[in-house]
This record gives structure tokens, sequence and C-alpha cells, in this order.
């Protein structure tokens, strides 16, 4: 049976039928619309006061994350602040395309059936359980008859049926996560990056800058002036400021952060116990793909090549799909001008290997590829080599 | 398919067939079938490491109860002798 749900989701500044928070004194006011807050004055964001209030969405009955959050729409029916709805809703509405210029809102609606997707992987690690015990549970039997006929060989069968049972149990017992959890965890804080980039509205391309020593953390750099040629060397490597402004030379002020993949790299390379900076131009395109294909599988695929000014990457979203969608819309300036966390491993890889700047000349992602264009800074592949 | 996926299938494959052949060879001792499955198991861990380290780390519980259990045929074999 359909049934029609009113999901309440909201965030920190808006709450309910039109009131908004003060982001500033915490102070709630009436109704929406309003530019300035009564307590402390301060001016209420747009992005705030924009915001839409509930929404109808229509569930599929296979998704238990939507009846979940049902479940909870009545059992709390009276409550009304922002954060009734809690985290039961969040959760389910994570891939949503309401809320495309609302980087910190959480979605919701349509594109709910997206969870359920990978919800079944619970259910497939029950199973393995049960397959798990009943291969032990075979093997064991095996065993006692292979004693009691006196067929000898028999018995290493079952040991072999009792060690795969015992794998799979073990293996079981081992904790994993949903992709809705890695997505959860990551969209707040993208999020903040998201109004960082829309606050101050840079519109220049992005530069990763090259990595010196093996520890050194990918960073990218968003100059505020837009600079048509960049230098080769922008030399920021003893900066750790945010902001950074150059008096003496405006293309090096600009917002300077750690690559949203940053972190994934650092596993990727303990995980195939490597470093991209050892490796040269030939080998990190097989290192990259192995590392997030088999390693850390962020990615179904993944092809790079390089050209004649620049790398390009074509990666197919593995598990993480609804992640990257989620990201591509609702913080669609930090997806395409700083990369998402699955291309901008790819990209910190790169210039860890190439061990140049690389502008970062465009990142789409449409129907579950990622393309990623970068270009050299300051000239071409040969002038690299 | 995922890698440990994977590596379970390819595990059990590796052993179904190598205890058959086992079988078909008219070998009677346990203690065989179990050494070729321990040599299998490391064999196929090693070659799925090389993807992921983390993957050996976690299933070190499970190799030391594997080498445990040939420590004990062992033990028990060269008692054997020794009577």
């Amino acid at each position: 049976m359909r049934e029609k749900e009113v999901l309440q989701v909201q965030q920190t500044g808006p709450t309910r039928l039109g009131a908004v928070v003060c982001p500033s004194c915490g102070a709630r006011r009436l109704h929406a619309g309003m530019l300035h807050c009564d307590q402390c004055g301060k001016r209420i964001p747009d992005s705030i006061n924009k915001l839409e209030h509930p929404e109808v969405v229509e569930p599929r009955e296979e998704s238990h994350l939507i009846r979940k959050a049902a479940r909870l729409a009545e059992t709390v029916p009276s409550r009304r602040s922002s954060d009734v709805a809690g985290p039961s809703a969040r959760v389910a509405g994570l891939s949503d395309n309401t809320a495309k210029s609302q980087p910190g809102t959480i979605a919701r609606g349509q594109d709910m059936h997206h969870a359920s997707v990978d919800v079944p992987s619970s259910m497939l690690g029950g199973r393995q359980r049960v397959l798990g015990v009943s291969l032990v549970a075979f093997g064991i039997l095996i065993a006692v008859v292979s004693v009691v006929v006196g067929a000898a060989s028999l018995s290493g069968l079952g040991l072999a049926s009792f060690l795969i049972g015992l794998l799979l149990v073990y293996l079981h017992s081992r904790p994993s996560f949903a992709p809705e959890l890695v997505e959860a965890s990551l969209l707040s804080s993208l999020g903040n990056v998201e109004r960082i980039l829309r606050e101050l509205g840079p519109t220049t391309k992005a530069i990763y800058l090259k990595t010196i020593d093996r520890l050194d953390v990918p960073m990218v750099f968003l100059p505020l002036e837009e600079n048509p040629a960049p230098p080769s060397g922008l030399n920021l490597s003893g900066e750790d400021r945010l902001l950074v402004i150059d008096s003496g030379d405006s293309h090096r002020t600009g917002l300077l952060l750690e690559a949203p993949g940053a972190s994934l790299l650092a596993l990727m390379e303990k995980e195939l116990d490597l470093s991209f900076i050892d490796l040269g131009n030939d080998d990190f395109l097989n290192a990259i793909r192995s590392g997030m294909v088999e390693s850390l599988e962020v990615a179904a695929d993944v092809k790079g090549a390089f050209t004649q000014d620049g790398v390009s990457f074509r990666i197919r979203d593995g598990p993480l799909r609804n992640m990257a969608r989620s990201i591509a819309r609702l913080v669609p300036n930090v997806a395409s001008r700083l990369g998402c966390p699955i291309c901008s491993v790819a990209i910190c890889a790169a210039v860890k290997a190439i061990k140049r700047d690389l502008i970062l000349e465009g990142a789409t992602h449409q129907a579950g590829v990622h393309s990623v264009t970068l270009r050299f800074s300051g000239g071409s592949t040969d002038e690299a080599s | 398919m995922r890698l440990v996926e994977r590596y379970v299938l390819s595990y059990a494959l590796a052993i179904v067939v190598s205890g058959l052949l086992l079988m078909v060879m008219g070998i009677r001792e346990i203690e065989i079938y179990y050494a070729v499955y321990l040599i299998e198991f490391l064999m196929s861990l090693e070659l799925v490491a090389s993807f992921r380290r983390s993957f050996g780390r976690d299933l070190r519980p499970i190799i030391m109860v594997f080498l445990f259990g040939f420590a004990y045929t062992v033990a028990q074999r060269i008692l054997q002798i020794l009577s």
C-alpha cells in the first residue's frame, strides 16, 4: 500500500512551519523572509530564508529507511521542533535533489529509493553468517561420519567445509559500514566548504599543488583573482592558512584548502603499501586503478590518460554512487571546482606522481561517471620532463 | 564482486578441488589435507593482501588458529615417530 508521508527534515537555522532560527544568537523567529534578527540585529542569510519546508514524498514499500522515518513520524506526531524528525529522517533522505542550493540541508524526496539499493547488505551479512555456521556444522558432521564409517578420505572434505565456514563467520563478525553512513558523515563538512566557496564567490579554477615530500598532505589552492596563465610553481608549501593574502602578488591570494580526497589517498597508499611520489608517469595510472577499484572499492572502474597538456580521468562509480550523486547535487561548487572526494583522490595521486601543480579544468558527474580534466600549470608535458 | 567475496570464493574453490584431488589420489591422512589447505589459505591471502594490506592484518587471528593447528599436527607426528 502506498501512503503519503510528511517528512520533517530540518537543519540548524530553518525550522518547520516557516519559522527560522537565527544562526548567530539562536533566537527563533516567527516567520521566514525577514532580513534581520530581532534579538541580535544580525542579518539572516538568504540561504536560510529560501529553504523550503515540509514536503510530501511517496516512499517505496521496500525501503526500510523510509518506513523507519514514517514510524518515527507516527510515534511523535505532535512534536513540531526541528529536531523531531531527527537522524532517521535525515539518513532516509540523503540522496535527494530538492536542496540543491543548500549544502548543509539534508535532502529528501523522490530519490529515496537510492538508499534502498544498498540496504540489503545487512541481509546479505545475515545470510553469510547462516551459510558459515551451516558449513561448519556440515564439516563436523562429515568428519564424524567419516570416523564412524571408516572413510578417512571423507574427513578431508569435512575439514574443507569446516574451514570455509569458519572464514565466513569470522569475516562477517568484522564491522562493516553502509555507504549511507559514509555519505552522512561527509556531507556536513563538505557543506561548510560549499558555503565558503559560495560566500567568497571566486570563479577561478582550483590548482592542486604539487607535493615535495611523501608525507605532505595534498593541498588545493583556489585563487581569488582570475589568472589565465598561472605560474608553474606557486610555492605555497610553507603556508598553513585558509586564506592566503599576498599583497605583492595578487595571483598568490586565495583559499588554501586540504584536498577533499587527501585522506582517502593516504588510506589508499597505506593499503597498497606504496607512495605515489615514488611512481613514474607510466605506473601511477595502474596504481590509481588498483587502489580505487581493488583496495578502497570506491569506484567500479578508473581510466586515466595523458593528454598533450594534462591528464584526464574517467571514473565509474561503485558502491558510493549515491554519495557521489548527492555531493554533485547538494554541494555543486565543491564537486565541480574542487572535485568530489572520489575525483579528488585520483587528482591528488596524479599530482603526487607527476610532481607538478595541476589545474582542475573541470569535473563533471553524470550518470554514475565522473569526468575530470586537468591541465599542467605553466606548460605542457614535454616541459615537465 | 567485492574483494573479500572473491577471496572467499576462490579459496573455497581451491580447497574443494584440492580436497577432491587428494581423495582421488587415496590420501587418508588428515594432516596432509590440513597442510595443503593451510598453504592454499596463505597463498590466496598473500595475493589479496597485495591489494589491501589491512586485509592481512584483519585475518591475523585466523592465521594464528591455522598455524596452531598445524603446529599441533606436527607435534603429534614427531611424538608418533619418537615413540
